[in-house]
C-alpha cells in the first residue's frame, strides 16, 4: 500500500508539472524573477549587510550550522527560508499564514543555507562551487545579492564557529573543509580531508569542526585551535548483529551525510549512518554481500566530543526481536539526509529519503537506533530539518516533490491515546516548477532511484542510492557471485563507456540494470519506471575536475605515448576500448581473469582501485600494478605528471 | 499461530463474558503499588541519577552452606518443592539446559491448550520454585484452566545462582535473566524434564542452591519497592532456607502509554531501571512474553510482570542502552456503527522500551532516560485490523 501510495504521488507530482506546461527551469512561485546577479567579493565591504535591511532571528541552530531549511523569527512571522536545488532558488514560506511569501533565483544549484545573527542568508552553490551572501529587503520580496565567493569544487554545507568570526564550507567533490572570516567572506585556511565531506558541526568549545562523510566509514576531527588544522578520523564501524569477528573486521558505514549537536546536555554530537556488511571477500554469495545477514543496517552513532570517540553501543543495530510483532517491522533509514534535534523535548529528529520518513529518536540515548520514539511520514526526499522548539514543531524540507512537512512535537496529546495513530502531518508544497518532458522524467528516475524498502529494487530494502550515494559510489568492495567487486561511480561515467559492470555482462544499462536487480532480488521495474531511472542516470553530472596544468600536460603525452601505453586500452573520450583485458589482477576467488576496461573519467574522484579495491590511491596503481601499461619505472616527476593528467580527466 | 492461539482463547473467554467459575484458583497478578504510579503518562522521561533512591552496594557473600533443609522449612517469598509432575507426552521434551546472558532464547507463549487427559508421570522429579505451593499441581500438570488462561503466578521472579554455588564467603552471581517458575534437575539420570513456557530451568551437579527472587510490591508508606529475598533450596528435598530480606524503595519514573510503569533507584552511580507489565484485564489475558535487549545477540525473554534492568555503567566513558519489548493487549473504543453503541475490542500492539544511561567526558553526572515507542501497527491476534 506503501509503495502504491508513493507511485501515485510521484505520478501525481508529473501530472501536476504536465498540467502547468512545464518548460524547465523557472520557478511559477510569487515574486520569482530572473536569476540574482551575484558581484564577486571585491572588498570585505561587499559582503557586509547593507543597514537598510530588516531583521530576522534564526532560531534553534539555524545560525550554527547549515541545511537545506532553516527558520527565523522575521517580524511577527515564523518564515522558512528554502535551499530549493531543484528550482535553483531560494524561497522564503511564512509558517503561520501558510504562505509562499518569495522566491529568489540563484545562479545555480542551492545544496544548503546558513542564516547568520547580522541578517545575511550564506547560500552554498554546489555546482558552481560559489557562496552566495543575500540580504532580505523584505520578507515578501526577492532577496538581495551581495556577493560571491569562490569555494573549492562543490561547496555543500557550512557551519559557524562558536565566536561566529568564522564560516566553514565543506566541499565534497574538493574533499575539503575551508574557513573564511563571516564578515568579509576571506578565506583563512583549506584543509585536505577524506572523500565525499558532507555535514558540519562545531564543537561547543569551538576547538573542533566534526565532517561527516558520505563515503569510508569514518567522520572527520578537524582542529580548529592549532595552526594546521590536523585532522583525526573517527572510526565509524561495529560488529554486525551476530557479534562475530569477521563480521567486525569487514563491517564499515556509509551515508554520513547529516550531523547534530545537542546543546543540553552538551557534549554529544550525532551522525546518522548506515552499517554496511558487504560479505566476506573469500566467499561467492548469490548477490551483494553476505545473503545470511542484514548487508544494511541504520544506526545514529553517538560522538563525545570532548573523547572524539563514538560512544561504545551506539553503532549497535537495533537487531530487536522483530518476531513479536505480527506485521512487517518498520522500514529502516538507509538514507539518512538530515538531523536536527529539539532541545525541548531532547528529541532527535533524522530525516530519511527513500522512506520518506523523519524519525523522532530519544536524543539522550545511548544508542538512538535502539530508542525510536516515533515516525512521521513526509514528503518524497527530504534533505532538511529545522525545529521551531519554542513553538513545539519542526519543518522538514522534502526536495524530490518540493514540499515542507510541518511536523507537531509535543508528545502530550498523543499519550493518553494507546491506540494513536498519527495522522499524516500538514504537508505545504512550493509553486510548481515548469520542466521539460526529460526533466520530469528525471525527476521520477531519481524517485525511483532513491526508493529504499521498494521490492521492486531490492529484497532487502536496499536502494539503488545504498550503493550508489549521490549517484557516486559507496568505495567498498563488495562479496559478489564473480568474486569481491568493487562499486564503479554511476556519475558522469555511463555515457559511451557500455559494456556495463566488471565481467562486461551488460551489453547496454538496461540490460546491466536488470542484473543488478536481479542480484538484489528486486521485482524489476516497469518499461516506464525503467526509462525514468534511465533517463536520471544518463543526466548524473560530477562536478568540472581541476583544469589541466603543465604538469599535466606532460601526463598526458606519457598516457598516450608508448612508453606508459595507457591509452592503448582507455582509448577515446570515453577513455575505454570496451573491451576486457587479463592484466594480471585475478584474486584467488575471482572466477574470471579478464575484466572490463574502466572508464577513467573522473578517476581521482572515486578510490580504491581495480575490480577489488586493492589500490588505496593513484600512486600506488601506477607503482603496483604490473601487467597494466607500463608505469613503473617511471620517474617520480613523471608518475607527479601522470597523475596530474589523471586528476584532470 | 502459537502466539497468537493463547491470547485468542482470552479474547473468546471475554466475548463471552462468563463469570469466573465458583473456587477458581485463578491467583490474582499483583496490584499495581498504590500511590506508586508515575503521575502523567509518557513516551519519554529523563530522571536526574543522584534524584533516585540509593540502595547499599549489593554484595551478596555465600553464608555457610547448611547441610540439608527438610521438605517443611520453607521461605516466605515463595514456595519450593517437588510436585508430582505430570505431563502430556507430546510436551515432553528434553531436560532444559542452563541457560546464560549470552543465550538467545524465545520462550514459547503460555497456556496454549487444556490440559490432557493422557498424563504421563516422569522421572526424575525437578524441584521447583514457584510464587506459591497454592499454583504447584496446576504447574506441574503445565495445566491451564477450561478456557486456556494462564493459572501461574507471574509477580515473583526467580533467579538461579550462576555455576557451582562456592563453599563459603565469595560473592555470589546471578543469571541476569529471571522467570516466575525455576526448575533444577539433577544433571544426570532418566527421564526428562519439562520445557515449560515461563519457566527457567538448568540441570545441576550439586543438591543445594541459591536462589533469588524478586516480588514488586508496596512499602508501608505506600510506595513502591522491590523486595528481593536470597534462600538456600534443596534439591532432593525441596526444603528452603532465607539468606537474608531487602526491601528497596523505587521512584516511579514513567507510565507508558499502554500500561507499563517503570520505576528505579541507583546503588552508586548505577542506574537499576524495574518495569511492571500489567496486563490491561489481568483475570483475563494470558501476560505476553517480555524480550530484554542488552546488547545485539543478547536476549532474555520473561513471563514475569516485571523485569530488572540494571544499566552497567560506573565511570565517564561508559554508556549502556538496554530495551525491554513485547506486546500488550489494548482494549480499544470502536465507534458506533448506526444506532448502535460504542463497542470495544481487544487489539494488540508490539512496543519497545529504551532505557539508557550514559557517562560522556562533559557530563558531570551520569545522564538517564527511558523512551517508549510503539514498532507494530494495532492488529488483531489474527493479525487483522491493522490500521
Amino acid at each position: 500500500m506503501h509503495l502504491r501510495a508513493r507511485t501515485i504521488l510521484a505520478a501525481s507530482a508529473l501530472l501536476a508539472c504536465t498540467a502547468a506546461g512545464c518548460a524547465r527551469g523557472s520557478a511559477a512561485g510569487p515574486a520569482a524573477s530572473a536569476p540574482a546577479s551575484l558581484p564577486a567579493r571585491a572588498s570585505a565591504a561587499s559582503c557586509a549587510r547593507t543597514a537598510a535591511a530588516p531583521a530576522f532571528t534564526p532560531l534553534g541552530v539555524a545560525a550554527h550550522q547549515s541545511s537545506t531549511v532553516a527558520l527565523a523569527r522575521f517580524g511577527d512571522r515564523t518564515v522558512a527560508f528554502i535551499a530549493d536545488e531543484d528550482g535553483h532558488a531560494l524561497t522564503l514560506v511564512d509558517l503561520d499564514r501558510r504562505a509562499e511569501l518569495a522566491s529568489t533565483p540563484l545562479p545555480g544549484a542551492p545544496s544548503q543555507l546558513l542564516l547568520t545573527t547580522d541578517g545575511r542568508v550564506l547560500v552554498a552553490l554546489r555546482d558552481e562551487s560559489l557562496i552566495a551572501v543575500l540580504e532580505p529587503t523584505a520578507p515578501d520580496a526577492a532577496m538581495r545579492p551581495l556577493c560571491s565567493v569562490k569555494t573549492a569544487t562543490e561547496p555543500l554545507a557550512l557551519a559557524l564557529t562558536g565566536d561566529e568570526k568564522t564560516v566553514l564550507i565543506s566541499s565534497g567533490w574538493a574533499h575539503a573543509l575551508s574557513g573564511h572570516d563571516l564578515a568579509s567572506l576571506e578565506k583563512r585556511f583549506e584543509v585536505d580531508l577524506p572523500r565525499e565531506p558532507r555535514a558540519v558541526v562545531v564543537s561547543g568549545d569551538g576547538k573542533s569542526a566534526f565532517v561527516a562523510h558520505a563515503v569510508g566509514g569514518q567522520l572527520s576531527v578537524v582542529d580548529l585551535d592549532r595552526a594546521r588544522h590536523p585532522v583525526q578520523p573517527i572510526r565509524m564501524s561495529h560488529a554486525r548483529s551476530d557479534g562475530t569477528e569477521s563480521g567486525a573486521d569487514r563491517s564499515t558505514s556509509c551515508q554520513g551525510f547529516a550531523l547534530a549537536r545537542s546543546l543540553v546536555p552538551g557534549g554529544r554530537i550525532f551522525a546518522p549512518q548506515v552499517l554496511v556488511d558487504p560479505g566476506s571477500l573469500e566467499a561467492l554469495p548469490q548477490g551483494y554481500g553476505d545473503s545470511n545477514g542484514p548487508t544494511e543496517q541504520g544506526v545514529v552513532a553517538v560522538i563525545d566530543e570532548k573523547a572524539s570517540l563514538a560512544v561504545q553501543g551506539s553503532l549497535d543495530a537495533p537487531a530487536e526481536p522483530h518476531d513479536v510483532t505480527a506485521g512487517e517491522p518498520l522500514a529502516e533509514c538507509l538514507l539518512p539526509r538530515a538531523a536536527a534535534v529539539d532541545p525541548t523535548s531532547n528529541t532527535l529528529l533524522v530525516a530519511c529519503a527513500g522512506i520518506d520518513a523523519v524519525i523522532a529518536y530519544d536524543a539522550l540515548s545511548t544508542s538512538p537506533a535502539r530508542s525510536e520514539i516515533r515516525r512521521f511520514a513526509v514528503g518524497g526526499g527530504p534533505t532538511g530539518l529545522a525545529v521551531d522548539a519554542e513553538r513545539g514543531r519542526a519543518v522538514a524540507w522534502s526536495q524530490f516533490d518540493r514540499s515542507l512537512t510541518l511536523l507537531p512535537l509535543r508528545l502530550d496529546d498523543v499519550a493518553n491515546d494507546m491506540t494513536h495513530v498519527p495522522r499524516p502531518p500538514e504537508r505545504l508544497a512550493l509553486a510548481p516548477l515548469a520542466l521539460t518532458g526529460l526533466a520530469m522524467q528525471r525527476l521520477y528516475g531519481r524517485h525511483l532511484f532513491h526508493a529504499a524498502s521498494d521490492p521492486r529494487i531490492a529484497a532487502d530494502g536496499r536502494a539503488c542510492a545504498s550503493c550508489h550515494p549521490d549517484g557516486r559510489d559507496d568505495a567498498i568492495t563488495w562479496a559478489t557471485p564473480d568474486g569481491p567487486r568493487r562499486t564503479v561511480m554511476l556519475a558522469g561515467r555511463l555515457a559511451d563507456t557500455a559494456p556495463y559492470g566488471w565481467n562486461g555482462a551488460g551489453h547496454d544499462l538496461r540490460e546491466h540494470l536488470g542484473h543488478t536487480f536481479e542480484r538484489l532480488k528486486g521485482r524489476g521495474l516497469s518499461s516506464v519506471e525503467l526509462e525514468a531511472l534511465l533517463a536520471y542516470l544518463q543526466g548524473l553530472r560530477t562536478p568540472q575536475s581541476p583544469s589541466a596544468d603543465a604538469r599535466a600536460a606532460r601526463g598526458k603525452e606519457l598516457f598516450h605515448g608508448a612508453e606508459a601505453a595507457c591509452a592503448t586500452c582507455h582509448s577515446d573520450g570515453s577513455f575505454t576500448d570496451g573491451k576486457s583485458h587479463d592484466v594480471g589482477s585475478k584474486a584467488g576467488i575471482d572466477k574470471a581473469a579478464a575484466f572490463d576496461t574502466p572508464s577513467l573519467r573522473s578517476i581521482a574522484s572515486h578510490a580504491p582501485y581495480f575490480h577489488d579495491g586493492r589500490y588505496a590511491t593513484l600512486r600506488e596503481l601506477l607503482l603496483k600494478s604490473d601487467k597494466m601499461g607500463n608505469t613503473k619505472q617511471l620517474t617520480d616527476d613523471d608518475l607527479d605528471a601522470l597523475e596530474a593528467y589523471l586528476r584532470s580527466l | 499461530v502459537k502466539r497468537a492461539l493463547p491470547l485468542a482463547l482470552a479474547v473468546l473467554a471475554l466475548v463471552a463474558a462468563r463469570p469466573p467459575e465458583a473456587g477458581a484458583d485463578t491467583p490474582k497478578p499483583p496490584p499495581p503499588p498504590a500511590g506508586a504510579a508515575a503521575s502523567r503518562i509518557s513516551f519519554k522521561e529523563s530522571p536526574e541519577l543522584d534524584a533516585l533512591p540509593l540502595a547499599a552496594p549489593f554484595e551478596l557473600r555465600t553464608p555457610e552452606v547448611p547441610k540439608r533443609i527438610e521438605a517443611r522449612e520453607q521461605v516466605q517469598a515463595f514456595w519450593s518443592g517437588k510436585p508430582t509432575w505430570h505431563i502430556p507426552a507430546e510436551k515432553a521434551s528434553p531436560a532444559p539446559k542452563k541457560r546464560g546472558r549470552k543465550a538467545t532464547k524465545k520462550a514459547p507463549r503460555h497456556g496454549a491448550s487444556p490440559a490432557q487427559p493422557d498424563l504421563a508421570l516422569v522421572a526424575p522429579t525437578p524441584l521447583a520454585a514457584i510464587a506459591s505451593e497454592r499454583t504447584a499441581p496446576r504447574v506441574s500438570a503445565l495445566e491451564n484452566d477450561r478456557e486456556g488462561r494462564d493459572v501461574t503466578s507471574h509477580d515473583v521472579c526467580f533467579s538461579p545462582a550462576q555455576g557451582k554455588v562456592p563453599t563459603r564467603d565469595a560473592v555470589v552471581d546471578f543469571e541476569t535473566g529471571s522467570e516466575s517458575v525455576l526448575l533444577i534437575s539433577p544433571e544426570t539420570g532418566p527421564g526428562v524434564s519439562p520445557s515449560y513456557p515461563g519457566t527457567l530451568g538448568y540441570r545441576s551437579t550439586f543438591p543445594l542452591h541459591i536462589v533469588r527472587a524478586e516480588k514488586l510490591g508496596t512499602g508501608p508508606d505506600g510506595k513502591a519497592t522491590l523486595s528481593i529475598t536470597h534462600a538456600w533450596v534443596d534439591e532432593r528435598s525441596g526444603g528452603a532456607r532465607l539468606i537474608q530480606t531487602r526491601q528497596i524503595a523505587l521512584q516511579p519514573i514513567q507510565e507508558t502509554p499502554g500500561g507499563l510503569e517503570v520505576f528505579a533507584y541507583r546503588i552508586g552511580d548505577r542506574a537499576i531501571f524495574v518495569v511492571q507489565h500489567q496486563p490491561l484485564v489481568p483475570e483475563r489475558i494470558s501476560p505476553a512474553t517480555l524480550e530484554v535487549t542488552h546488547s545485539p545477540g543478547s536476549i532474555e525473554s520473561t513471563y514475569c510482570h516485571h523485569v530488572t534492568v540494571p544499566l552497567d555503567v560506573g565511570k565517564v566513558g561508559e554508556a549502556e542502552t538496554v530495551t525491554v519489548s513485547g506486546e500488550m493487549a489494548l482494549k480499544v473504543v470502536l465507534p458506533a456503527e448506526g444506532e448502535g453503541e460504542e463497542r470495544s475490542e481487544l487489539k494488540l500492539r508490539a512496543f519497545r522500551l529504551s532505557l539508557s544511561e550514559t557517562w560522556l567526558s562533559g557530563d558531570a553526572r551520569p545522564v538517564l532516560s527511558a523512551s517508549f515507542a510503539w514498532t507494530g501497527k494495532l492488529h488483531g491476534e489474527d493479525g487483522s485490523g491493522e490500521r
